[in-house]
Order: structure tokens, then C-alpha cells, then sequence
């Protein structure tokens, strides 16, 4: 089976410095897959390069996606072929409010998908289900998208438009930060609703505990940008307790 | 560079020419004298450095010729049309002025207990004015040349019960200068809602001159909206004057989408404690547009509190203005002065030139401003387009977002949709955003 997401020798800059040296990674359907590192590693580099963020420059290696060339792909279609990426930081705009966003976003997908519009009725059902499942009141629907929301909110608002997209590639930038027990515990719930056996999903993450919510499949550490080792959800507790340390000394040796 | 002046015979016939009762034939005489003693505007005087008059001049021959007739039968009967769609199906008292000239049968007769309106022409200027002796070289053109008015007053505690809705409509078929006064006396704690909406044959090539007065007794409110979408070829120079007692507020919001050359004065005086104003202002530009928005707020007494935010988008090789005067008085002690203007320049020819003046005379002032120019914000870019929103769609949410910030302060919720609605049908950038609303 041709495998979701296949990364070969991935190169990529930000404003010359080079942050991945060659990274590899293959992604099955069904998967779940956490890359973990430390700070400056190139996790949210990866994240971002995936998505198609233009102030990253990939200089060398291929990234396919259900065997396209996903570099090729500007981000709005990556979007629309099933990549989505929940941010690290989402960003504020005051004056759209979260419905339309998630309306104009649903039917962009749906579009591309060949499938028509979706009716009003229809589209706010699904959304107040996946706010019942984000634990979110239904006046978030009405504010401007992450405007004076919370950090734990915001984190939330980017799981729910996650659920409502049902992309097959959910990429997670560092979703756990900043987020109490509880609310870490609503956001995973929301992120094991959608896994599925056709779908992936790959999280960026510094700490061990957003594992003990969403087990994963295989446990990467990214180190200068490159993943240093693999394994599975026991990697991360070794991690948990080791640090990084003793993987960076093992890479540069 | 020679400074444009108006033909002085010229201008004398055309105040001569127009019709009216003793005191307005002797209003007009005091506001020419006053004009010429201030002059026609140029660029060398510090308030209208970055606006020339100029091109108006060039055509004064046009504007001053007509001595304010009324339109033909056929214009009265599209300007009618006209301003019948604009007004809509909005819930409001409507007047429509057809150029420059209040259109009598359209006074509303059933008002609430104590609010009247009245033609100016016929009740004469009340004794208090806030405008009265301004020294401003446009207002005394507009008493000079005085094409009609309205005056709305409220007694102590009345309140408007809908908004007064007035409609400007010009005409591709006269020539002369609509040149209004709208006076407005709000009693202690009265209330009112007040819109100027400004629309016009698409081939009007017109010169607007028109003047708003607003006295507010204490503790009164008004809510005070201009709409502007002139026709491409006018010309709109506006000034409006208001002066508020203690604990008055006024709240005025502007829109320009129109017109060739639109200068706005917007002048506040904080006369006495606790009074409140804030001054909301959009404007979008493109081709050679160029509108000029000049604000000066007098904080004359302790614990005034003035807000003030502009936004502007400028395409083509249009070009904004913003100027910003806030002066705090000796003994104004506790005033509260908050004034930012941000612009977003969707094009390399398009120019912007805003400055802030801040003059303190007193102590303990919380005063600040700050003015931005920029683009688009590439993360908020981006994040919409990681949710498949395509790169122009995006961008042109952004820019509306960024405008639409602003709507959400009216207190009047009618009245911000109908913005929204003014801004979405005016840009066609913005046709597909229809779904937002």
C-alpha cells in the first residue's frame, strides 16, 4: 500500500539558516505519529514546510502526499486535498467570525472533493456537534475567529475546525502548550475522535504528555533536523526521563 | 505656485442671486466677508497641505454660475428614485435634500413630543452654535452660499425614537454648489440618531459644501453616521462642528467610498466635564481618488474623553489623509485622548499621509496615538489559506475584516449592517463576502 505521506532527504531554510538537514519519515493511513525534540530541533519547521508556509525555503529533498508532489501544491490546495495543520500560535482576525470561516473552509474542501455546497441547516448541525465534543459554547460562533480567546480556547477552536474539515492529514503543532490538564484532555478527545484507519495524523510536540492522551503508532526525535531515532510510545517515556541530551551526543558522534 | 482663488465678483453675484428670507441675505453677507477675509484654502497653509482645492477652483466657473434652481422635472424625478434607494426599506424619519435643497414634501410630520424639524430657511439659525464664529474658511463659504438646511431640536429628555435619515442626493443636471447647514440642539439628557447619507447620479460632476452643527446640553447623546458614496467626478468638502456640554457624548462613524476629491473637518469642543466623543472613520480608495479626513477635538474641561479611529484602504493612485488634532486645555486635568489610524496600501502608487497633533496644557493626561501603514498580514494570510481559502478570497476577507472592525461599535446594529452592505456592494472585490453577511 502506497504509504500517505512519504518525506525523503528534506532540506529547507528560513532566511538562509538551514533548520531540516535531510529529514525522512513515511506515514501510513491509520497512523499516529509523534515527533518530538527539542527546542530549535525543526519540529514546527517540518510542521510548517508540510503546509506550505512560503517563509521556509526547501531546498532540496521530496515530500509526497497520496503519491503528489505536496511541495508542488500552493497551501490552500493542500488544504483542499486533506493536509491541516492545527497551529502553535493561531492567529486572531477580528471581523470574520468563526462561522464563516468554517463555512468557507468546509465548502473550499467539499469543493475540491466534488461534492456541492453545504446547506445552512446541515452545516450547523455538524458544527454544534463538534462543539459539544470541543466542549465549546455556541457563542464562539458568532466572535471573530480566536479574537480575545483564551490559550486553551484557541487550541480548541483549531481541534474544532480540525473535526469539522476531516482532513486526512493532521499535522499538530505543538497543541499540548499552554493548555491545562483539563482542557489537554478535551483537545485529545477531539484529536482521537478523528482517528480513523484512513487517516493520519502526525504531532509535533516537546513533552511526553500529550502521548499519555493520543497513544501513538511510532515516536521520532528531530534533532538539527534531522530524526535521530525511532520507536514506539516507549521512546517518548525514555525521553521523558533521559531528556535529549544523550540523543544529541548520539547524533553528532 | 500660484494660490486658486475664487473670482470675488463672481462669488458676490452668486451669493446675491440666491433666494431667502432678511436674515438669511444677511447671514450670507457676514460668511462672505468672512471668506474672503480667511481666503480660498491652498496647499501653504498647514491644514491643507497635503489637499489642493485647486482642481475645485478650476471649475468654480460651474459651481458658482448656478444660483441653486431647483433641478428639471425629470432630474427631481430620478433624484426621487434615487434617493428612494437609497433610503431602502430602513426604518428611519427620512429628508431628502436633492442638490443642496431640502425637499419640503419629504419632512416627516408624525415626531415624537419635543423634537422638531424644521426647514432652516424658516426657523433661522438657533442662538447657541457650535459653528457660529468659526474662523474656517469652507464653513463661511457654506454660510455664504447657502443652499438650504434643516434644524432638528430636542427638548430636555426627548429622544428620537428611530434615526433621522438624510439623504443628499446630486444630479448630473444643475451646476451650482449644494451647499446645506444641518443644525442640531440636543436638550439635557435628549437622544438622537442622526445619518447623512450622500449618493448622486453616476455622471455628476458636483461640488458638495456642506456644513453640520451640533450643540449637545448635558448629558445628552448623539449617534451622528455620514455615509459617502458620491458620484466618481465630485467633490465633497464637510465640516462638522460640535460643541458638548458635561457628560454629553457623541459618537459620530463615517464611510467614504466615493466622490473625486472629499475633504472631511470633523471639530469637537469638550466643553465642560466628563463630556465623551468618538470619531469611528473609514474610507477605501482607489483610481485618483483622494480623501482628506482632519480631526481636531478640544478638551476644554477635566475628565473629557475623546477616542478616535481611523482605517483607510487605499488602491490605485488614490490617496488618504488623516490629521488628528487633540488639544488639551489648561485645566483639563484627567483628560482621556486615544486616537490611532491604520492603513492598509494595497498598491505602490497609492499614498497616505497621516500625522498626529497632540498640544498638552494640563496635567495628569492619559493621551496616546499611533498610526500604521502596511500590507496584509502574511501569517493571517496563511492560516486562512491552510484552510483552503484561495490566496484572493483571503485576501480580500482581510481587508474586509480589518474595516468591518470598526462597525461593530455603532450602538446602532441597523445601521452597521447597512455599512457593511454599502461596503460589500461598493467594492467588487468584496461581491463574493456577500455570504458574510
Amino acid at each position: 500500500m502506497e504509504p500517505l505521506l512519504e518525506i525523503t532527504n528534506l532540506h529547507a531554510t528560513v532566511e538562509g539558516t538551514e533548520i531540516l538537514r535531510g529529514l525522512d519519515l513515511t506515514v501510513n493511513a491509520g497512523e499516529v505519529h509523534a515527533i518530538m525534540g527539542p527546542n530549535g530541533s525543526g519540529k514546527s519547521t517540518l510542521a510548517h514546510v508540510l503546509a506550505g508556509r512560503e517563509d521556509y525555503e526547501v531546498t532540496d529533498g521530496e515530500v509526497r502526499f497520496r503519491g503528489r508532489d505536496l511541495l508542488e501544491m500552493e497551501p490552500e490546495e493542500r488544504a483542499r486535498e486533506g493536509v491541516f495543520l492545527a497551529f502553535q500560535y493561531p492567529v486572531e482576525i477580528p471581523g470574520v467570525n468563526n462561522a464563516y470561516l468554517l463555512k468557507a473552509a468546509l465548502n473550499a474542501v467539499r469543493h475540491a472533493r466534488g461534492e456541492p455546497e453545504v446547506d445552512a441547516i446541515d452545516f450547523l448541525k455538524l458544527v454544534r456537534s463538534k462543539m459539544s465534543l470541543m466542549q465549546m459554547d455556541q457563542s464562539f460562533l458568532n466572535r471573530g475567529v480566536n479574537e480575545g480567546f483564551s490559550g486553551g480556547e484557541k487550541k480548541r477552536n483549531e481541534i474544532l475546525q480540525m473535526a469539522v474539515l476531516e482532513p486526512t492529514l493532521c499535522l499538530l503543532d505543538e497543541t499540548d502548550s499552554g493548555l491545562d490538564i483539563d482542557a489537554l484532555k478535551v483537545v485529545a478527545g477531539g484529536v482521537n475522535s478523528l482517528r480513523t484507519p484512513d487517516r493520519a495524523i502526525v504531532m509535533v510536540t516537546h513533552y511526553q504528555r500529550l502521548l499519555d492522551y493520543i497513544e501513538p503508532d511510532a515516536v521520532h526525535v528531530l534533532s538539527r533536523g534531522r530524526i535521530v531515532r525511532s520507536g514506539d510510545k516507549n521512546l517518548a517515556l525514555e525521553l521523558e526521563e533521559r531528556g535529549y541530551d544523550w540523543l544529541r551526543e548520539a547524533a553528532s558522534a | 505656485m500660484k494660490a486658486p482663488s475664487l473670482d470675488e465678483k463672481r462669488l458676490r453675484q452668486a451669493v446675491e442671486a440666491r433666494p431667502g428670507p432678511d436674515w438669511v441675505a444677511r447671514f450670507r453677507e457676514t460668511n462672505l466677508e468672512r471668506f474672503l477675509e480667511a481666503g480660498f484654502p491652498h496647499v501653504r497653509q498647514e491644514d491643507w497641505k497635503y489637499t489642493s482645492l485647486a482642481p475645485l477652483a478650476d471649475f468654480s466657473d460651474d459651481w458658482l454660475a448656478g444660483t441653486a434652481e431647483a433641478p428639471g422635472e425629470t432630474a427631481e424625478r430620478r433624484a426621487a428614485t434615487l434617493a428612494r434607494e437609497v433610503l431602502g426599506e430602513f426604518d428611519a424619519h427620512s429628508v431628502v435634500f436633492v442638490d443642496g435643497r431640502l425637499d419640503a414634501d419629504s419632512l416627516p410630520d408624525a415626531l415624537p413630543e419635543g423634537v422638531s424639524l424644521e426647514p432652516l430657511l424658516k426657523t433661522g439659525l438657533p442662538p447657541q452654535s457650535a459653528a457660529g464664529a468659526s474662523a474656517d474658511a469652507m464653513t463661511a463659504l457654506n454660510g455664504a452660499l447657502l443652499t438650504d438646511g434643516l434644524r432638528l431640536s430636542l427638548d430636555d429628555t426627548a429622544v428620537l425614537d428611530r434615526p433621522l435619515y438624510l439623504v443628499f442626493v446630486v444630479t448630473g443636471e444643475a451646476s451650482a454648489v449644494a451647499s446645506p447647514r444641518i443644525v442640531i440642539e440636543a436638550g439635557a439628557h435628549a437622544r438622537a440618531t442622526i445619518v447623512e447619507h450622500y449618493a448622486g447620479e453616476a455622471d455628476a460632476r458636483r461640488f458638495t459644501n456642506v456644513v453640520t452643527d451640533i450643540v449637545q446640553h448635558e448629558a445628552s447623546r448623539i449617534e451622528h453616521f455620514r455615509l459617502q458614496r458620491q458620484p466618481a467626478q465630485s467633490f465633497q468638502v464637510s465640516r462638522l462642528h460640535a460643541a458638548l456640554a458635561a457628560r454629553a457624548r457623541l459618537d459620530c462613524h463615517s464611510l467614504d467610498l466615493g466622490g473625486r476629491l472629499v475633504r472631511h473637518d470633523t471639530m469637537v469642543r469638550l466643553t465642560d466635564r466628563e463630556a465623551a466623543v468618538s470619531l469611528n472613520g473609514i474610507y477605501v480608495t482607489g483610481g485618483d481618488q483622494h480623501v482628506d479626513n482632519h480631526t481636531r477635538i478640544d478638551h476644554e474641561a477635566p475628565d473629557t474623553v475623546s477616542t478616535e479611529d481611523y482605517r483607510g484602504v487605499l488602491k490605485d493612485r488614490s490617496r488618504a489623509v488623516f490629521n488628528g488634532k487633540v488639544i488639551v486645555h489648561a485645566g483639563a486635568d484627567g483628560t482621556d485622548a486615544a486616537q490611532s489610524n491604520r492603513n492598509l496600501l494595497l498598491s505602490d502608487k497609492a499614498e497616505i499621509d497621516t500625522k498626529p497633533e497632540l498640544e498638552i496644557y494640563a496635567d495628569d493626561v492619559k493621551c496616546s496615538h499611533g498610526a500604521t501603514v502596511g500590507q496584509l498580514d502574511e501569517t493571517a494570510l496563511f492560516y486562512l489559506r491552510s484552510r483552503g481559502i484561495d490566496t484572493e478570497s483571503a485576501r480580500h476577507l482581510l481587508i474586509f475584516a480589518f474595516l468591518r472592525e470598526l462597525l461593530g461599535r455603532t450602538g446602532t446594529p441597523a445601521l452597521a449592517r447597512r455599512m457593511e452592505r454599502m461596503l460589500v456592494g461598493g467594492l467588487p472585490e468584496f461581491d463574493e463576502l456577500e455570504s458574510l453577511l
